[in-house]
C-alpha cells in the first residue's frame, strides 16, 4: 500500500520538531514520576502501618490509567485541530488542491499524521502499565481492553480535531471547539457508563464498553467523510452560459 | 490552451468577475494585468480549480477548470504570489513531497527534480532548509515545485514581486527558455516592464471584464495611434495654432509647457502633411513626434484616470511638557 504523500511529509516534519520528544518525554515522565510517587505511598504506609494493601498496588494502574487516557483526550485535539488549518495559514492548502490529491487524501493522511503521535505516546507509555504484572491483579486481556479504549478514544479525538480543523479558517478556533465537543461527549459516554444499570433493564459492562468503543469508530469515519466535504474548494455551480 | 468563455463571479454582493472572456493562444507568455481589485486572483482561483464560476466556462485544452477528472491537474503548473513553505523541509524533501502528490516517483522523477533545480539555479541547495532560502529563492523553488509534472500550462501570480532587479533578470530567463521549451505561461504581475518586456500577449482586465486583449505588439501600435502628437516651435505660436485648427483631424491642442500638444487621428502621411504645412505657414518647428506608447501609459488609459490623492498632514499633539 503506498503511503500518503501527506502523512510521509507530515511524520518527517514532526520528527524534526521538538515537540515531539517534548511530548513523549513529559507524558511518561509524568506517568513514571506518578507510578513512583503512589509506590513510595503504598512503601511508607505500610512501613508505618505495618500493612500492606493490595488495593493500593492496583490503584497505581488504575491512576496511571486514567492519567493516560486524560492525557490522549488533552493531546490528541491539540494535535489534530491544527492540522488543516495550519496549511491554511502557511498558504500551502491551496497549492495542495491544485495538485492530484483528492480532498480524501488530505483529510486521512492528516489522520494518520496526528494517530501516529498518539500511538508512540500510547506505545511508549506501556512499560509504566506494564508494572502492574509486577504483583498482578489485571488480566492480559483488561489491558489489550485498555489499549482498544485509548486507540478508539485517540482516533475518535484526532478525527474530532481534523473536522474542526476543516471549518474553522485559523487554528485557535478549531482547538477550542474540539475541546468543547470532546468534553460533552466523554460527559455524555460517563453518564452512560455511571447508569448503564438502571437503562433498559441493566446493561452489562462490556456491553456499554463496547458499545461506546463501536459508536466512536463509527463516529470517525463519518467525520473523515464530513471533513471531506467541508475542505472542498469547489462551489456548487449555478448556471451555465448558452453558446 | 486557455480560455474563459462569459465567465461571472460573484462574491456577495462583490461582482469579482463580469462577463469576462479571454484566450490564450499555446505557446504564449500572456501578460495578464489589471489594478487591484480588478479579479486577477478571481481568474486564477477559477483557472486552477479552487472555484468555479457561476455563469460561463473556463477551460484548459478544452478540458473545463475544476473538473473532478484528476488528469485535469496534470495540465497546469501553478505559482502563487506567496510560497507556502514548510519550515522543517529541506528543498529536495519538498520538491519529493510535490512529486508524489502527482503520484510520481522513481528514479527518473529524480532525475527531473535535479534538472529542475539545475535550471532554477538552486541546485547545491537541495539539502538546505527552505525556511533558510532568501525570498527570491523560494520563488524560483516554487517554479521547480510548479513544474514538477512537466505541465503544458504554467500560471505564475506576481511571480517577481518583491525580488531585486538581479533575481527577476533571472527569472524573465527562464520564462523565455519555458516558452522555447513550448510552455504557455500566463505571468498576473504588477509589473508593466517585466510584462513589456516578456510578454508576447497581453490582457488587460478591470473591474471584472477584459478592456483590452491581444498581441502585445499590435496592441500597443494601436496605442501609439492614439498618443498625442508634440510639437515643439521656436516662437509664432498663434501661427502655428491656427494652422493647427484649419485641419479637420486635429481633435484638440493644448499647451504643455512650451510645446503644443495636439490629438490627431490621421495616418504617418496625414501627419507628414501637417508638418509640411507648419512649416510652409513659416511657423519655427524645433520638433515633432508623437509620443509612444508604453504598457504603463496604456494601462493607465485603459483603467481609468489617475485617482486624485488627497494627503492629509497631521499635527501630533505631544504628550509632553514643554519647557
Amino acid at each position: 500500500m503506498k503511503r500518503s504523500p501527506i502523512y510521509r511529509k507530515d511524520e518527517l516534519v514532526s520528527a524534526r520538531s521538538l515537540m515531539l520528544p517534548f511530548l513523549i518525554t513529559a507524558v511518561n515522565g509524568g506517568l513514571s514520576v506518578l507510578a513512583l510517587a503512589n509506590i513510595s505511598f503504598i512503601a511508607i504506609s505500610a512501613q508505618n502501618s505495618g500493612e500492606i494493601s493490595y488495593m493500593n498496588f492496583l490503584r497505581v494502574y488504575y491512576v496511571a490509567a486514567a492519567v493516560e487516557l486524560f492525557l490522549i483526550l488533552l493531546i490528541a485535539p491539540a494535535l489534530s485541530a491544527s492540522a488543516v488549518a495550519a496549511e491554511r495559514e502557511r498558504r500551502t492548502l491551496s497549492l495542495l488542491f491544485t495538485t492530484q490529491l483528492r480532498t480524501k487524501d488530505i483529510v486521512i493522511g492528516k489522520l494518520m499524521g496526528a494517530m501516529s503521535t498518539l500511538a508512540l505516546l500510547i506505545v511508549t507509555a506501556l512499560p509504566v502499565l506494564a508494572t502492574v504484572f509486577l504483583y498482578g491483579g489485571v488480566t492480559f486481556r483488561e489491558v489489550i481492553l485498555l489499549l482498544l479504549v485509548y486507540g478508539c478514544s485517540a482516533l475518535y479525538c484526532a478525527a474530532v480535531g481534523i473536522t474542526a480543523s476543516t471549518f474553522f479558517l485559523t487554528t485557535a478556533p478549531a482547538v477550542a471547539v474540539s475541546y468543547v465537543a470532546i468534553f460533552v461527549s466523554y460527559v455524555l459516554f460517563f453518564l452512560l457508563f455511571y447508569f448503564r444499570a438502571s437503562i433498559g433493564g441493566g446493561l452489562r459492562l462490556r456491553v456499554v464498553v463496547l458499545g461506546i468503543l463501536g459508536f466512536m469508530i463509527l463516529a470517525s469515519i463519518v467525520m473523515v467523510y464530513v471533513s471531506e466535504w467541508g475542505l472542498r474548494p469547489h462551489r456548487v455551480r449555478r448556471k451555465k452560459m448558452p453558446e | 490552451m486557455l480560455r474563459f468563455d462569459h465567465v461571472t463571479k460573484q462574491y456577495g454582493h462583490v461582482l469579482a468577475l463580469d462577463d469576462l472572456s479571454m484566450q490564450v493562444p499555446d505557446g504564449a507568455i500572456y501578460g495578464f494585468v489589471g489594478p487591484n481589485g480588478a479579479g486577477k486572483t478571481t481568474a486564477i482561483r477559477l483557472m486552477c480549480g479552487l472555484d468555479f464560476p457561476d455563469q460561463g466556462v473556463v477551460s484548459i485544452d478544452d478540458m473545463e477548470a475544476g473538473s473532478v477528472v484528476r488528469r485535469m491537474k496534470r495540465r497546469f503548473g501553478y505559482v502563487p504570489d506567496v510560497l507556502g513553505s514548510y519550515p522543517n523541509l529541506r528543498v529536495q524533501e519538498y520538491m519529493d513531497f510535490f512529486a508524489s502528490c502527482y503520484e510520481l516517483s522513481g528514479p527518473k522523477v529524480k532525475r527531473r527534480i535535479q534538472m529542475l533545480l539545475d535550471l532554477v539555479g538552486l541546485e547545491d541547495r537541495q539539502n538546505q532548509f527552505m525556511d533558510s532560502l532568501s525570498c527570491g529563492m523560494q520563488q524560483k523553488l516554487s517554479l521547480a515545485r510548479a513544474l514538477i509534472h512537466d505541465p503544458k500550462l504554467l500560471i505564475l501570480d506576481e511571480p517577481t514581486a518583491g525580488l531585486d532587479p538581479t533575481t527577476r533578470e533571472e527569472f524573465r530567463q527562464i520564462m523565455l527558455e519555458l516558452a522555447e521549451a513550448g510552455k504557455t505561461i500566463l505571468i498576473s504581475s504588477h509589473i508593466l516592464t517585466d510584462i513589456a518586456e516578456l510578454c508576447t500577449d497581453i490582457g488587460i482586465i478591470d473591474h471584472g471584464h477584459m478592456v483590452m486583449e491581444g498581441r502585445l505588439q499590435e496592441v500597443l501600435k494601436e496605442v501609439n495611434a492614439s498618443n498625442p502628437i508634440t510639437i515643439s516651435v521656436a516662437g509664432a505660436v498663434s501661427k502655428a495654432m491656427e494652422t493647427l485648427k484649419a485641419d479637420g483631424k486635429v481633435r484638440s491642442i493644448s499647451i504643455r509647457n512650451r510645446d503644443i500638444l495636439i490629438t490627431y487621428v490621421g495616418s504617418a502621411e496625414e501627419e507628414a502633411a501637417l508638418l509640411r504645412r507648419l512649416i510652409t505657414a513659416n511657423v519655427p518647428v524645433r520638433s515633432f513626434h508623437r509620443e509612444k506608447g508604453n504598457l504603463e501609459s496604456l494601462f493607465l488609459q485603459l483603467t481609468g484616470a489617475r485617482e486624485e490623492r488627497r494627503v492629509t498632514y497631521y499635527e501630533a499633539e505631544s504628550d509632553l511638557q514643554e519647557g
